[in-house]
């Protein structure tokens, strides 16, 4: 058992920025302040209510949309066969967002469930068209591509709806650019077991999945379903990546990330074995990138996009540089 | 003969354009107004005409600087608005904004540095520059530069950051004769690009035969990858980081020129290309100002997608 020990470890670092993202912010306030929330929360301490009220439902939120993209970048990546493949980049999380908005656009207001389902269904539909259009065989390069194609595509379209709504600027920078600043608890109450749904199937079809990718001779030989492990995956990715865009809008780099961390801490890991990794890699990255935001530009902030996209992009150009080197 | 044809698109759409708007002129109207400048026609020589002219001159940039990279990378997405030149030379001219600095230095600045960092990136040990990678790179390096952009956007007062939101997506919003004079500046680094036909032509033989017919490869690469960014980032100091237009301007331009690089075809087609987006821009939601860039994203991505499938079928 190489793998406990090391999730144990990892999930303690996750419950320690947890910690450290509860007490730092605009204000910094020492642990007791905090303890005291916890343990005899005072509504009436200005303190306490920031704690409790604005930066725990952040860090919830940011715990539950980092493990599930972590674990729908796995996913992705693996059936894919592409290191490359992140929700993110491939445009899976532009479709979840520009169907929301378009949703919010025809219906008005929604509630979390259909806003929830709007989101499944446009991530569903964009993982599938960027697979088609990468093609088959060696898409390394292709996938990234295709799906950089199809989310300037999709938010050109989040643009023009949202631009012509004028009192919608705020609503547009969410649906653009990630951000936990609107995460609350009612909402999180609902989308977080949809995408704890996700993680659960992955980690059921992680076996199959990885049998499947050996080959389908030996999937078939091993009595598997080629079409339902399939199927199984993609609801996988939709409901992980699907979740995390109804909370926090489109956040990329977190699915490519998180995988290779995962795959750097526990060598040679088994897809389940990454499944689990991923998880504590990819909360600890989003509370981390979000206390970033808010803490380096401090009393205002960077949205998490943003800067996810300023710590991912960075990794992504070594990884391909590395690649170079080690495939010639 | 095509590129008559090539020009007479430019005209129709150019008179189009003027045409276009909140009030539409029809084309007896269209012309009192335009030789009544002081009168009637107050209209469209303080707005409608620069702003035809500056998109026209963008385009033209960037149509000329895709070709021109995509020809020298030998690779159809190899243009600068996917490989991130725009991107960064967008945030060198907010950068410059922020500091008080002339955009057009801040843009040529960060053009320079977006080539100069993708040749450090993409370079093998033995292979010289793997123009696949580049591809890559750039994409990654364009979502860093947005990114970056819109955090240095942040830092700024709401009233320019609304302001730069716009400009992001490639607007011609605030086009003005003060712009055009800024665009015929740029006009002797296009000439070298203009006559560089028959340089691409050769080089994308390949290096050894372009070597063998007496190029000097190396540096003719390095010079004219330079120039292309330096007038990419010029287009984007006039109207923004307008998306897909350098992408598509390059494949369009060689399909009008039958299947060779031609770079006043790709010149004429980056010129229409922003041209159309713009009177899309006015023609469908005249109260809204939508950044034209949109529309160029809206029609240009579907190339991209286009390209990228027949890579996947080959």
């Amino acid at each position: 058992m190489r793998l406990l020990p090391r999730l144990t470890v990892l999930w303690l670092a996750v419950l320690a920025g947890l910690f450290a993202a509860l007490c730092l912010g605009a204000q910094d306030y020492p642990p007791n302040v905090l303890w005291a929330a916890l343990t005899n929360f005072d509504p009436t301490d200005p303190a306490q209510g920031i704690i409790m009220g604005m930066r725990l439902p952040r860090v919830l939120a940011a715990l539950v949309i980092g493990a599930a993209l972590a674990v729908a970048g796995v996913v992705m990546q693996a059936m894919a066969r592409n290191p490359l493949a992140d929700p993110g980049l491939t445009g899976v999380n532009a479709g979840a967002a520009l169907a929301v908005v378009l949703g919010l656009f025809w219906l008005g207001a929604l509630s979390q469930i259909v806003v929830a389902g709007l989101a499944l269904a446009g991530a569903a539909l964009a993982a599938v068209l960027v697979r088609y259009l990468a093609g088959g065989g060696d898409n390394t390069l292709r996938l990234p591509l295709a799906g950089a194609a199809l989310s300037s595509l999709f938010m050109a379209l989040v643009a023009l709806i949202v631009l012509t709504q004028p009192e919608a600027r705020n609503a547009y920078r969410f649906w653009m650019v990630g951000s936990l600043a609107m995460a609350q608890l009612p909402a999180l109450a609902v989308l977080a077991p949809v995408a704890g749904l996700g993680i659960v199937i992955t980690a059921l079809v992680a076996r199959q999945i990885e049998a499947l990718m050996l080959g389908a001779e030996m999937g078939q030989a091993l009595g598997l379903n080629v079409g339902r492990v399939m199927g199984f995956g993609l609801a996988a990715v939709a409901l992980c990546a699907g979740a995390s865009v109804a909370i926090a809008g489109p956040v990329g780099f977190i699915g490519l990330i998180a995988p290779h961390l995962a795959r750097r801490v526990l060598p040679q890991a088994s897809l389940t074995q990454q499944v689990a990794l991923a998880c504590p890699l990819g909360a600890g990255l989003a509370i981390i990138a979000d206390l970033l935001g808010r803490w380096l530009v401090r009393p205002s902030e960077l949205q998490l996009g943003l800067m996810l996209a300023m710590l991912g992009a960075p990794v992504f150009m070594v990884l391909i540089r590395r690649m170079i080197r080690e495939g010639a | 003969m095509r590129f008559l044809g090539l020009l007479l698109l430019l005209l129709v759409l150019a008179v189009l354009s003027l045409s276009a708007g909140r009030v539409w002129l029809g084309p007896i109207a269209l012309f009192d107004a335009l030789m009544d400048p002081e009168g009637a026609g107050r209209m469209i020589w303080n707005l409608r005409l620069p702003r035809l002219l500056v998109g026209m001159i963008a385009g033209a940039g960037f149509g000329l600087a895709g070709l021109t990279f995509q020809t020298l990378l030998r690779n159809p997405l190899a243009s600068p608005d996917v490989i991130g030149v725009t991107q960064v030379a967008a945030f060198g001219a907010v950068a410059a904004l922020f500091l008080g600095a002339p955009v057009v230095l801040g843009a040529w600045a960060g053009g320079l540095a977006a080539v100069a960092v993708l040749g450090w990136l993409a370079a093998h040990p033995r292979h010289g520059i793997e123009t696949r990678a580049v591809v890559l790179q750039g994409l990654a390096l364009a979502i860093f530069a947005a990114a970056g952009t819109e955090a240095l956007i942040l830092r700024m007062g709401d009233s320019s950051a609304g302001m730069a939101m716009t400009w992001l997506s490639g607007t011609l919003n605030a086009a003005g004769w003060a712009e055009v004079r800024r665009g015929i500046w740029l006009a002797p680094l296009l000439i070298p690009l203009l006559l560089a036909g028959r340089v691409l032509d050769r080089l994308e033989l390949g290096d050894d035969l372009a070597r063998a017919l007496g190029l000097r490869v190396g540096l003719l690469r390095a010079g004219l990858g330079l120039i292309a960014a330096l007038v990419a980032a010029g287009s984007v100091a006039l109207c923004g980081p307008m998306g897909f237009v350098a992408l598509a301007a390059g494949p369009v331009g060689r399909l009008v020129a039958g299947g060779r690089p031609s770079p006043l075809a790709a010149m004429l087609t980056g010129a229409a290309f922003v041209t159309l987006a713009d009177v899309l821009a006015r023609a469908l939601a005249p109260a809204a100002l939508l950044p034209t860039g949109l529309y160029t994203a809206l029609i240009g991505a579907p190339v991209l997608i286009l390209t990228v499938r027949r890579m996947a079928r080959r």
